[in-house]
């Protein structure tokens, strides 16, 4: 593939090419096509376009008329730059006026601070064949990356030294992971491809890390290279990409420990769950072992994913997002999502709930880019058949937050009626759908039975007061409420039925109403 | 031919011609033109050209030294009558006039101040033909004559004299012994034949300095510095402002030092190498005019010129370009005073349209 040749700016955006531009910013942006080693007091040729480097320079070269005539012959010749070394042999730099002159001549002069012939071998070697160059990255990473296992953030530490330029993982929606990282406006986080960005002449280069078999992005890698000649972005995309093969092994290899004790765990919680962690026995031990902390005051809670979603592929990130709320808590997967409590010695008083209130629900937005959850909070309760109890009321109060946007989806069972808590066990998958089934014959008949029988309990069997709230005449009610014992064949006076049917208008009508 | 006299009218003329030949250095004249205007008190010297004298011997007379410290400690009358009687007694010649060593800068003055000290007549010549540092820089010496005997002296009867040395070693001898001479000492140089003046001098040097001296007088404000310039036989460099001027001390020899004048039309860089003088031009890293061509930076405005030491940056200036004397054109004289006699690596640029 060949390339339009660098620019003068591109090349040294090249981590090996970095060069100081000594008379200013401008005139940058020519093309490169060559390099040239020349002799401070030679006459020989330079090609238009190429870079004259000249390595060595006598003592007093930089500040001498001789530099001056060096610019003006370059200028003549149509090159594309005079590299020199940053300082000369007693530490003297460019007079003002050469830099002006070759501002006035449009020639730029580089300093270099390093081997002037390493650098003009380097440069002259990326220049004709950037393949080479490219090459030797992707070597250099293959041998920082393959001999052990790396974590995605190690991952991106590793390239960051090879490449000397920052390297970042970033969430499926390109928000950074741990250090700060900005990817540019035009990125897509949902065309999971490699992107080669550039802005302001800024290059960024993001590469996705395949996840599902839906081919959505699990993660991103992405370099910030600033100035870059094509060539050297296109070999930092081969590098990332190479390096993505290095964050799946690593996710694999995660995924296999993680699901191992996560069937452990699982066992064990199976075993709190059912109050079978009696201290002294060997579950109770194990239970510790594995840290748990069973003992002193425990306030549970239990973050419900919405949708269908991954639990293991997540756990790391939920425990990172809970970690980043400095709460010191167990986490372990259950049904629809993770338990976890935090233990503490003392009873919890209200500012630590309020506190631990605040944090999940940061907690929730800090999960918003992977998926939305419901958080349910239990109260604090001591010992092993209180974190139970804690638990099992942290399981109840995720199930109702599933239904309450207005809360922000976070719900503590102290904050619960006892009656909206029955409402909540009376929603289950079981019940709900036979509280619909009993009422179903009302909802096709004029009138609205529902609404007036729902009205007609809540109101203790007044008809009178009933028909007041409905706004209708008591005859009316009278008449709806014998047509409602005809159509559900039931008996409004027999307590047992009211009981049911009232259950099953609370759980309707909350339905409809978005409960 | 009349006989021509240097008088006190003249002195004006004489001291602006001198210093446009010092190329930059050869010292401020304005103090010896007026040690000249109180040693003539009224009285004039006879200017002779070399035809005007019939024969016999001139010897070449003038100052050595730091001209700061000839500025700080004027000579006092009778500097120049030891070294000469020195001469003639090592000689057995009794001359018929004196020659200057330098007509550019103060040597073009004080060869009068000394004619008025000994009642002899100047010839219109030097060994210079303009400023130049060293002794080794002599017309004499570049055609391969002895400059020895010569000595050096001073009013207090100290004296020096050195004989059958060559001129690098006399040159290297005087200038380590001008420290304890006070900076600065009277100089005569072995007494040159009237006949080979045209083959061992620079002729016509002072009427060229007068001459200067006249068209330079003539420069007003209001002047056209393209016509002042061209009536100078100069040429312009640039006309713009110094925007830097560096001066490198070095370890050893005269320090050397680089003047940028950023012309104010086009923003074009022009670079004036300098030691004592202005010796190497450059127009955007282009070399375009070098020694023994004449360099001169005038302020724009006055029209006044400015040496070497004084440059500043800052200066509004017009930078010349005149034609050096041809004596240091040729081939066997050219060396001794072509940049790379300055360290400069650069071959000498002749004067545009000038073989």
């Amino acid at each position: 593939m060949t390339d339009a040749p660098p620019t003068l700016r591109e090349l040294i955006g090249h981590p090996h090419l970095a060069a100081t531009p000594l008379s200013g910013d401008d005139d940058l942006d020519r093309s490169v096509t060559g390099i040239t080693l020349i002799d401070p007091a030679d006459t020989g040729l330079v090609q238009a376009g190429e870079i004259a480097v000249c390595p060595v320079i006598p003592a007093g070269y930089l500040s001498s008329w001789r530099l001056d005539a060096t610019i003006r012959r370059l200028y003549d010749q149509r090159a594309a730059a005079l590299a020199v070394p940053l300082e000369g042999p007693g530490g003297e730099t460019l007079l003002d006026g050469s830099r002006r002159l070759a501002r006035h001549l449009h020639l730029p002069i580089l300093g270099i601070s390093g081997a002037p012939l390493r650098w003009a071998g380097t440069a002259a070697a990326f220049v004709h064949s950037p393949a080479v160059d490219a090459a030797d990255h992707l070597r250099r990473a293959h041998r920082a990356l393959t001999p052990r296992l790396l974590s995605p953030q190690d991952v991106a530490r590793a390239l960051t030294g090879i490449l000397d330029r920052p390297v970042a993982v970033l969430g499926p929606d390109g928000t950074p992971i741990t250090v700060s990282f900005e990817l540019p406006s035009g990125f897509d986080p949902h065309a999971p491809v490699a992107q080669i960005l550039t802005t302001d002449g800024h290059t960024t280069v993001a590469v996705p890390v395949p996840g599902t078999p839906s081919g959505t992005a699990d993660l991103w890698m992405a370099a910030a290279l600033g100035p870059a000649p094509s060539a050297w972005a296109r070999a930092v995309r081969d590098v990332l990409q190479f390096a993505t093969l290095a964050v799946q092994r690593w996710q694999a290899t995660r995924r296999v420990v993680l699901e191992r004790d996560a069937r452990l765990r699982a066992g064990l919680f199976g075993d709190l769950l059912e109050g079978r962690l009696d201290s002294g026995g060997t579950a109770h031990q194990r239970a510790a072992e594995i840290g748990w902390r069973l003992d002193g005051w425990h306030v549970a809670f239990h973050i419900a994913a919405l949708g269908q979603v991954d639990l293991l592929g997540h756990t790391d990130a939920v425990a990172a997002a809970i970690a980043a709320e400095q709460i010191d808590v167990t986490v372990v997967e259950r049904g629809d999502g993770w338990s976890a409590w935090t233990t503490s010695r003392a009873e919890p008083d209200e500012d630590i709930s309020r506190d631990l209130l605040a944090s999940l629900q940061r907690i929730r937005r800090r999960l918003a880019g992977r998926f939305d959850c419901a958080i349910g909070v239990g109260r604090g309760h001591p010992d092993t058949g209180g974190l139970t109890r804690s638990l099992a009321e942290a399981w109840d109060a995720a199930r109702l937050a599933r239904g309450r946007p207005q809360t922000g989806r976070l719900v503590h069972i102290d904050r619960l009626g006892l009656a909206q808590l029955l409402v909540a066990w009376a929603s289950t998958e079981t019940f709900a759908p036979t509280a619909t089934r009993l009422l179903a014959p009302l909802e096709s008949q004029p009138g609205d039975l529902v609404a007036t029988l729902s009205t007609y309990l809540d109101a203790g069997g007044s008809a009178a007061d009933t028909a007041a709230i409905l706004g209708v005449h008591r005859n009316t009610v009278a008449a709806r409420l014998h047509r409602i014992e005809e159509l559900l064949t039931v008996d409004l006076n027999n307590p047992d039925d009211r009981l049911a049917l009232h259950l099953a208008c609370r759980v309707t009508l909350d339905r409809n109403t978005g409960y | 031919m009349p006989i021509r006299y240097l008088g006190e009218p003249d002195i004006d003329h004489l001291a602006r011609g001198t210093t446009l030949l010092g190329s930059g250095g050869g010292g401020q004249t304005d103090t010896a033109a007026r040690l000249l205007r109180r040693s003539l008190a009224g009285g004039r010297i006879e200017l002779l050209s070399s035809d005007d004298v019939p024969g016999g011997h001139v010897v070449p007379v003038g100052i050595v030294g730091a001209v700061s410290a000839f500025t700080e400690r004027l000579p006092s009358g009778g500097e120049w009558a030891p070294v000469l009687a020195t001469i003639m007694d090592r000689t057995g010649i009794s001359p018929a006039g004196l020659i200057a060593i330098e007509a550019g800068g103060v040597n073009g003055i004080v060869v009068f101040v000394a004619a008025v000290e000994l009642g002899l007549p100047v010839i219109d010549a030097d060994l210079q033909g303009r400023a130049l540092p060293r002794l080794d820089q002599m017309s004499v010496a570049a055609v391969g004559e002895p400059l020895t005997p010569l000595a050096i002296g001073d009013a207090g009867g100290r004296l020096l004299m050195l004989d059958s040395l060559s001129p690098q070693a006399a040159e290297r001898i005087v200038r380590s012994a001008l420290t304890e001479f006070g900076g600065w000492a009277a100089i005569a140089l072995r007494p040159l034949p009237v006949e080979l003046l045209d083959r061992l001098t620079i002729l016509g040097s002072f009427s060229r300095a007068l001459h200067l001296g006249a068209r330079h007088a003539a420069w007003t404000l209001s002047a056209d510095p393209r016509e002042a310039a061209a009536s100078l036989g100069a040429r312009i460099l640039v006309t713009g402002r110094v925007i830097e001027v560096v001066r490198h001390r070095a370890a050893a020899g005269f320090g050397r030092g680089s003047v940028i004048i950023r012309a104010g039309r086009d923003g074009t860089l022009v670079r004036l190498e300098m030691e004592n003088e202005y010796l190497l031009a450059l127009i955007d890293g282009e070399p375009v005019a070098s020694t023994p061509d004449i360099l001169c930076v005038l302020d724009r405005t006055s029209g006044l010129p400015i040496s070497c030491d004084t440059v500043r940056g800052g200066a509004e200036v017009v930078a010349l370009h005149l034609p050096g004397p041809p004596f240091w054109w040729r081939p066997e004289a050219v060396d001794i005073v072509a940049p790379r006699a300055f360290g400069l690596d650069i071959d000498p640029i002749p004067l545009r349209g000038a073989t």
